[in-house]
């Protein structure tokens, strides 16, 4: 009997024997419409002891990624900020002192106020970096404090693809993956950054799906691919115009509705005519042949999607037009809003799109833009700021630095990253020139290094949190463990600062979860029902919204039509087609530049450990992949006398670092990849702060010249 | 021996996301660096494009198991029922002869000096659990079960890719 | 079945006879009382890493539970393999079918003189010189240990965690002379000098007498120091004493073929006093190891017991805990030739350990290792398996990469794409 209840205690067998009890609630690592994956949290003794994917949870299954494995390093890591914390040295210094809640909360609105009185409330910026849970909260707050200045990680990921979706469709959606005969991925790897695609994606190729691959790399997808694209990064643009020159040529395209649902379809035609697949092939690198295989198999099938992801189409100097021409496939073959196609679903919560409505927009908007004054980046970045509801965040350190056009003195960021920024140095730099900065959480990063004030905040372990996911589920979680020492969530945060700095926002003074059911108001849910139900709760009788919108009242377009030819962009003077521009600096755009600079650097290619700047502290993720590394092709490394595991410099005009080389051929050859989240290196010097696409304010994080040479000791 | 446990794994689907290898380090609570008792490796073929076989092993369980075999005071040790190979740490002297005889590097040391090794989460599966590992897999490529069920589970599926494929011609 | 011996090959002989369903008799015949005895666990023993209950894995109902017939403490006197019968030292004579030679070896006694009949001589490798070892190791604060073999080096070291003095002798030229790299060598030599033990190598004791307290030793140059005692870890010898050696072909040891039976039918051998087949070279080599005794048991059994069965034949191999490292040889470290090639890479203090790798053309016959040992499993059945390897072809292979570079990143576990 001892020996048993023993072994029940050494398998961390939950039941009354052990006194392990399982908690439910989610990941928070990565957050999105494919990721937030379902765990059961193992608790004794109000402490985590092992975590494990739900396998009721429909998002994921019972699977969960290395990441979401080593939760416990995350919560329990040695460098967990317990209190709030005032900087008593110079920015930059690890020379802070604890103060209490209360004293921090004063401290800030005192001085927030101040500079509301001063200069205006446009002057704080708030913002949140990856987090996205708690931006519609962030959001209000900011605006019911009276600031339009919303400035999140979203500046430099996914919303680029919904202006390239605004211009041309007015909206967008994902691939309705089960009635599509064919799959076109345009660099996604789902197997590292999505894990509970993986199988389904899987099950529906071994259930007859066709998939094609667009990526610069070989990946676990590849298996599945019936052909796999091996583009040059940058040039995604004309390989989208390559296939739709073959799907026009070869009459594949949807004539019906590209003559009754498009607008600008002969200046379209006649501009993809140049992009013959050998002119094609010239500029991508992709074999001609493949790119008709691509072209007809996609047009051919009986329904066909998009796969894209947040940003390796748009992290390119010509980033929006690139993906423009990417989508623009979909409504060319017919296959817009229409079953196996791309379906749109309208935004429920936090983009995750269901057939369930809610009052999110209302909630984080209760006040127009018009009635506020002009946001961070609106003269520079036009397009992007009439199209997206947050300020572009790369023009921030630029309009810190300048004071133009008005100041900016604080900021109140809901953990940021530095290095997020293209020539981060600057963004560092500005950084310092601030009134005030206050940084929200869990670590003392390098970035909360420079601000005046850190508060703690808490994982999804620690805290309530309303998700949406695909398929009508919804899950308002509770804690599985009270907060570690005095952080606390970031709704709790956000609710504590609204008291003292948006006083008259009435709604927000009643509260987290009051908010919460005011907007769920619609939906027919309440946050006491959801708490009844700790794994989800699916909402089988939502109603999905039916296809093919636009045939009742058109696209929401200026045309009310799908537009080859944007009106926003001629409206602002720039070329409305998704024409094809090389890279900034590219081997074509920069042959000189490319003499010294010979390879195209991509920053970003996703690793299965990491996410972000997220996971290093966890050990068991360290471990796996220890030092930085750039992978880079074995013709260009034995050329350059590189063995796999040497010391390497990489170097592009700006900057330079150390890494080492990871000799592998699945990578394209002239290419070299790095990722991008490491803090021991400075990734982000190597770009120019404004090495940016111009339409979105995107930095071009791959597609860049570099060149490698190997360290001689 | 009633039903032999066995892993089953399909190389064709491993991705290579080591989930599985954080998740055995999350049940068995190793402080100890890159200690694992699953390990995945990469094997790489080829020219660009070149293919990728990840390969995620753990103890395989053999049926005739060399470090049951090798081991000097008996430690090592089958549970009747299901075939699982096992250690009784109690007797284990820290010889790592079983080291050496295990072509597949399951078992591994801990800081006492004595083998730790896969014991397929026997515990969990006495309770209706799936092994740490295979609980986690994110594409399925790893999964679990009675040897002669997976057998017939192998045998059904290459059947039918041969009707399939006689089909098609 | 008359099986002459009680040691893992005959255990498992025994085992796997019963096993296949062979109902006969079986007789066992052996020299010691009581249950099967490992010799390999006679340091452990000594380093308190077991109880002694535990020297003896098999325990006392084996014998009971698979229905075998003790003749204990019966030393066989003669072998009439003509006739086949045997001869017992008490003057019994017991005929046999077929029977099983696993009579296992004994410490060799060097020439040295004065050691044969000396007091202070302590041979390890039965359980009653276990036992007289461990007496003597009680009191002792000095102690010559002769011969650095695979048992010095381990009585060297557990003498030196209960705080005596070590010398530990070879004539050879290295420590580990059978199966150890000179560079592999030389580094456990530093080590064990390190932890304060003298190693004489290229040095033979050269007498031995009684000494005031203990014992005298005489070294060449005329050197004489006493001590407690002198363990005996000069090689072991197969025990063949009760066999003409006219009848049976004899090499070093009993030479057997794939069935483990020797040159006369229905007499076979397995275990420290046979001599089958070593992988590497396609020769009988005498590779006296416990997991081989046991492996050719289990082979002799089951061709005894009717079902006919091969020995798939094994290759020198070697891994034992040295203090807070872990020393690996295998194969063949010190093959010469014009297409030997030897990769030399890291220091056992640094992670991945120490590898000394021995390639004949692209075929990798020798590992000699120090710490890292993570993959040394893999690396013997490659060894084994004579696998060549090409590194343009294996790239990114974990083993291939630890085995060429033994470097920072530890390969067992890697993302498809770092």
């Amino acid at each position: 009997m001892a020996l048993n209840k023993t072994l029940l205690k050494i398998n961390k067998i939950p039941g009354d024997e052990t006194g392990i009890e399982i908690k439910k609630t989610i990941c928070g690592i990565c957050e999105g419409s494919t990721t937030s994956c379902g765990v059961n949290a193992y608790i004794k003794d109000g402490r985590v002891i092992k975590v494990e994917g739900m396998p009721e949870f429909p998002q994921n299954q019972g699977t969960l990624c290395a990441k979401g494995n080593a939760s416990r390093q995350y919560i329990y890591n040695k460098e967990r900020i317990l209190a709030p914390l005032r900087r008593v040295g110079k920015r930059g210094s690890s020379d802070f002192e604890e103060i209490g809640w209360d004293e921090a909360y004063d401290t800030i609105a005192e001085k927030l106020l101040q500079i509301k009185a001063e200069t205006g409330p446009e002057s704080v910026v708030f913002g949140a970096g990856f987090t996205k849970w708690l931006r519609p909260f962030a959001q209000r707050l900011g605006i019911s404090f009276g600031s339009p200045n919303f400035a999140t990680e979203s500046s430099t990921c996914f919303f680029a693809t919904e202006v390239a979706a605004k211009l041309t469709y007015g909206y967008w959606g994902g691939p309705d993956l089960s009635n599509s005969g064919c799959l076109l991925v345009w660099s996604k790897n789902v197997f590292f950054s999505a894990t509970p695609l993986a199988k389904k994606l899987i099950s529906a190729w071994k259930n007859g799906l066709k998939i094609i691959e667009v990526s610069p790399m070989a990946t676990h997808l590849t298996r599945y691919a019936d052909v796999r694209l091996g583009l040059r990064p940058g040039t995604d643009g004309a390989l989208a115009l390559g296939m739709a020159h073959i799907i026009i040529k070869e009459g594949l395209h949807d004539a019906k509705f590209v003559a009754e649902w498009t607008t600008g379809f002969d200046e379209y035609t006649a501009y993809v005519e140049k992009f013959t697949p050998e002119k094609t092939a010239a500029i991508t690198g992709v074999p001609a042949s493949f790119i008709k295989r691509a072209a007809r198999l996609y047009a051919g099938a009986n329904a066909s999607s998009i796969m894209t992801s947040a940003s390796p189409t748009v992290h390119h100097t010509n980033g929006v037009q690139n993906h423009r021409a990417i989508i623009a496939l979909c409504g060319l073959t017919g296959n817009f809003d229409r079953p196996g196609g791309n379906y749109v679903v309208p935004e429920t919560w936090n983009h995750v799109g269901t057939g369930v409505t809610t009052r999110h927009h209302e909630f984080t908007f209760p006040r127009s833009f018009d009635e506020m004054p002009p946001r961070v980046g609106a003269d520079q970045f036009p397009i992007w700021t009439s199209l997206i509801n947050e300020s572009q965040s790369m023009y921030l350190p630029q309009q810190i630095l300048s004071q133009k056009p008005y100041p900016i003195r604080g900021l109140v960021a809901f953990g940021y990253n530095h290095r997020m920024w293209p020539g981060s140095d600057v963004f560092l730099k500005a950084l310092g020139k601030l009134d005030i900065f206050v940084d929200i959480d869990l670590f003392m990063t390098d970035t909360a290094r420079q601000a005046d004030i850190v508060l703690p905040a808490c994982s999804s372990f620690e805290r309530s949190q309303l998700h949406f996911y695909p398929g009508n589920h919804v899950i308002y979680t509770q804690p599985a463990i009270d907060p570690l020492g005095e952080s606390k969530p970031d709704s709790e945060i956000i609710f504590d600062l609204a008291k003292r700095i948006a006083p008259d926002d009435d709604l927000m003074q009643h509260g987290y979860e009051a908010c919460l059911d005011w907007v769920l108001k619609p939906a027919g849910l309440t946050v006491e029902q959801l708490k009844r139900h700790p794994s989800g709760l699916t909402i089988s009788n939502a109603s999905m919204p039916p296809y093919r919108k636009y045939e009742e009242g058109g696209f929401p377009t200026p045309t009310g039509k799908m537009e080859f030819v944007s009106s926003l962009l001629r409206q602002a003077g720039i070329q409305p087609l998704p024409v094809y521009n090389e890279p900034a600096l590219s081997p074509h755009s920069e042959p000189v530049l490319a003499e010294q600079f010979p390879l195209v650097l991509g920053t970003g290619t996703r690793l299965p450990m990491y996410m972000h700047s997220r996971t290093f502290r966890n050990k068991w993720n360290r471990d796996l992949h220890p030092h930085p590394t750039i992978t880079i092709g074995s013709r260009d490394a034995a050329s350059r006398g590189i063995s796999d595991l040497d010391d390497v410099i990489l170097a592009t005009p700006r900057s330079s670092m150390q890494v080492k080389a990871r000799v592998t051929d699945t990578i394209c050859p002239g290419v070299v990849n790095i990722y991008h989240g490491w803090s021991e290196i400075e990734v982000n010097h190597l770009f120019e702060p404004d090495y940016l696409d111009p339409i979105s304010g995107f930095p071009g994080f791959k597609s860049l010249l570099c060149e490698v040479k190997k360290v001689l000791h | 021996m009633d039903k032999k446990l066995a892993f089953w794994f399909d190389i064709a689907d491993c991705s290579g996301c080591l989930a599985c290898v954080v998740a055995c380090q999350d049940q068995n609570d190793f402080k100890a660096p890159d200690m694992a008792l699953r390990q995945v490796s990469s094997l790489e073929k080829g020219e660009y494009p070149a293919t990728i076989a990840n390969i995620s092993l753990a103890c395989m369980h053999c049926g005739d198991a060399p470090c049951l075999m090798v081991c000097p005071t008996g430690a090592i040790f089958r549970h009747n029922a299901t075939g699982v190979v096992d250690v009784n740490r109690d007797i284990c002297i820290g010889c790592h002869s079983c080291e050496m005889a295990c072509p597949f590097g399951a078992p591994k040391f801990a800081q006492d000096g004595k083998m730790i090794k896969c014991d397929l989460c026997i515990t969990r599966i006495e309770n209706g659990m799936k092994p740490a590992c295979v609980h986690t897999c994110t594409t399925g490529a790893l999964r679990f079960g009675y040897i002669d069920d997976l057998a017939a589970e192998k045998t059904r599926s290459a059947s039918i890719k041969i009707l399939e494929s006689s089909k098609e011609k | 079945m008359l099986i002459i011996g009680n040691g893992g090959a005959a255990i498992h002989a025994v085992t796997a006879a019963r096993g296949s369903g062979f109902e006969g008799e079986i007789h066992m015949v052996s020299d010691t009382a009581g249950p099967a005895f490992n010799p390999m666990l006679a340091p452990y023993f000594l380093k308190g890493a077991l109880s002694w209950k535990h020297c003896f894995p098999f325990g006392r109902d084996f014998y009971q539970n698979h229905d075998v017939t003790c003749h204990f403490g019966s030393p066989v006197e003669h072998l009439d393999a003509p006739n086949k019968s045997v001869l017992l030292h008490n003057k019994n004579r017991i005929s046999f079918d077929k029977c099983l030679i696993a009579t296992g070896a004994s410490a060799i006694l060097p020439p040295v003189p004065g050691l044969r009949d000396s007091p202070y001589a302590f041979p390890l490798r039965t359980a009653d010189s276990t036992i007289r070892i461990q007496k003597a190791m009680e009191s002792a604060k000095k102690v010559i240990v002769l011969g650095a073999s695979l048992v010095g080096v381990k009585v060297a070291e557990i003498l030196n965690k209960r705080k005596a003095d070590v010398v530990l002798l070879d004539v050879a030229a290295q420590m580990l002379p059978r199966g150890a790299h000179p560079l592999a060598a030389a580094k456990l030599r530093s080590y064990f000098e390190k932890h304060g033990i003298e190693v004489r190598i290229g040095c033979g004791l050269e007498g031995m007498d009684q000494g005031s307290e203990g014992v005298c030793c005489f070294f060449p140059d005329q050197i004489m120091e006493e001590a407690d005692f002198v363990a005996v870890c000069a090689g072991i010898q197969p025990n063949l004493q009760f066999i003409d050696p006219a009848e049976l072909q004899i090499d070093q040891a009993i030479l057997v073929d794939d069935h483990m039976q020797t040159s006369v039918n229905d007499l076979y051998a397995a275990g420290d006093v046979c001599q089958a087949m070593n992988r590497l070279t396609d020769k009988h080599e005498w590779l006296g190891t416990w997991g081989n005794a046991c492996y050719q048991g289990r082979v002799a059994g089951l061709n005894m017991a009717g079902e006919m069965t091969s020995y798939e034949g094994a290759i020198p191999q070697h891994i034992s805990p040295f203090f807070d490292w872990i020393y690996a040889q295998i194969g063949d470290v010190n093959r010469q030739g014009r297409n030997i090639s030897t990769v030399i890479s890291g220091e056992p203090e640094k992670a991945g350990g120490y590898r000394v790798l021995v390639y004949d053309k692209d075929v990798l016959v020798g590992a000699n290792c120090i710490n890292g040992l993570e993959n040394i499993g893999a690396i013997k059945k490659a060894i084994t398996m004579q696998t060549s390897w090409d590194p343009i072809e294996m790239k990114s292979n974990c083993i291939a990469d630890g085995l060429l570079r033994g470097s920072v990143f530890r390969h067992h576990n890697s993302s498809n794409h770092m």
